[in-house]
């Protein structure tokens, strides 16, 4: 199982990391899309590109919200921003935190095989928000919004559809059944 | 589910049921198109990609940086203010 690094924040390192991001993106659409960006559309390469952007655009002002994971050559693998928000659950509002916007590197991401590829990097990014939100007192309760394409992912880590327009929890029990799943799979050889 | 805790001198290697085996395999391959967040619609990703690859990503940065940079200036010039403001109000009532 690939074990990744959690930093908190838009630090230097995840700055650079999507500099690197920015170059790649460049090189696999003149490689594999002929320069051309419309060849890629509706490929998750393309929307890691739209993704990757608006992360981008939050470098500024929303930098304290950063969450990444980088993998064991030094790479960003995965990066996303969450916010403290609240939500509906049962009639009542509860706290929750919200992953505004999440995406893989564009390695992780592109169909054609990529020697930087490293697998397991969002799964690792949620399992340690998770983590830092219970050292820190905050909500167990995971919010995201999600594409129709992604939702099969989210379900599969324990996410629950609230009330079909893309919106996912993962409540408290959920949280700590992934986490104990995550576990008992790094305690495992199958993925070695 | 967990499984029991190992004896002394037994392995602490876990070993997966075939359903999680299968759960997990099929997790890692979903993985890479793990997007989280709106997407806007189809005619906004195009302009949105277009410009991002149309764009000297650095140059575009640092253009950015520094805007955002004088307008903290200028916020931390008017917070320097009103401290002088306060401090000078506090000394004429005591």
């Amino acid at each position: 199982m690939n074990e990744f690094r959690y930093v908190v924040g838009a630090t230097a390192e995840v700055r650079q990391g999507l500099i690197i991001w920015s170059d790649k993106i460049r090189e696999y659409t003149n490689l594999y899309y002929d320069g051309n960006e419309q060849n890629a559309r509706r490929t998750e390469f393309y929307r890691c590109i739209v993704k990757t952007r608006q992360i981008i655009d939050s470098l500024l002002d929303k930098e304290e919200g950063f969450r990444s994971v980088i993998d064991d050559q030094n790479l960003l693998a995965s990066v996303c921003i969450i916010q403290e928000t609240s939500i509906f659950i049962n009639d009542e509002l509860t706290e929750c935190v919200e992953i505004e916007s999440l995406v893989n590197s564009p390695w992780n991401t592109i169909e054609h095989p990529q020697l930087e590829k490293r697998k397991g990097a969002a799964t690792s990014l949620v399992e340690a928000i998770i983590r830092e939100n219970r050292e820190r007192g905050l909500s167990d309760i995971l919010k995201l919004m999600t594409i129709p394409d992604a939702k099969i992912f989210y379900q599969k880590i324990g996410f629950t559809e609230t009330n079909g327009s893309g919106e996912m929890i993962l409540d408290g029990n959920a949280a700590s059944m992934f986490l104990l799943d995550i576990e008992q799979k790094r305690n495992s050889t199958a993925f070695d | 589910m967990p499984q029991e805790s190992p004896q002394v001198g037994e392995s602490t290697t876990y070993q997966p049921t075939p359903e999680q085996l299968a759960r997990w395999k099929e997790i890692d391959e979903l993985e890479s198109g793990a997007i989280a967040g709106i997407l806007p619609p189809e005619e906004e990703q195009a302009r949105i990609v277009k410009e991002f690859l149309s764009t000297d990503y650095i140059a575009d940065q640092l253009e950015k940086v520094r805007l955002h940079k004088e307008k903290l200036q200028k916020k931390l010039k008017s917070a320097i203010e009103y401290e002088q403001l306060l401090i000078e109000e506090q000394k004429k009532r005591s």
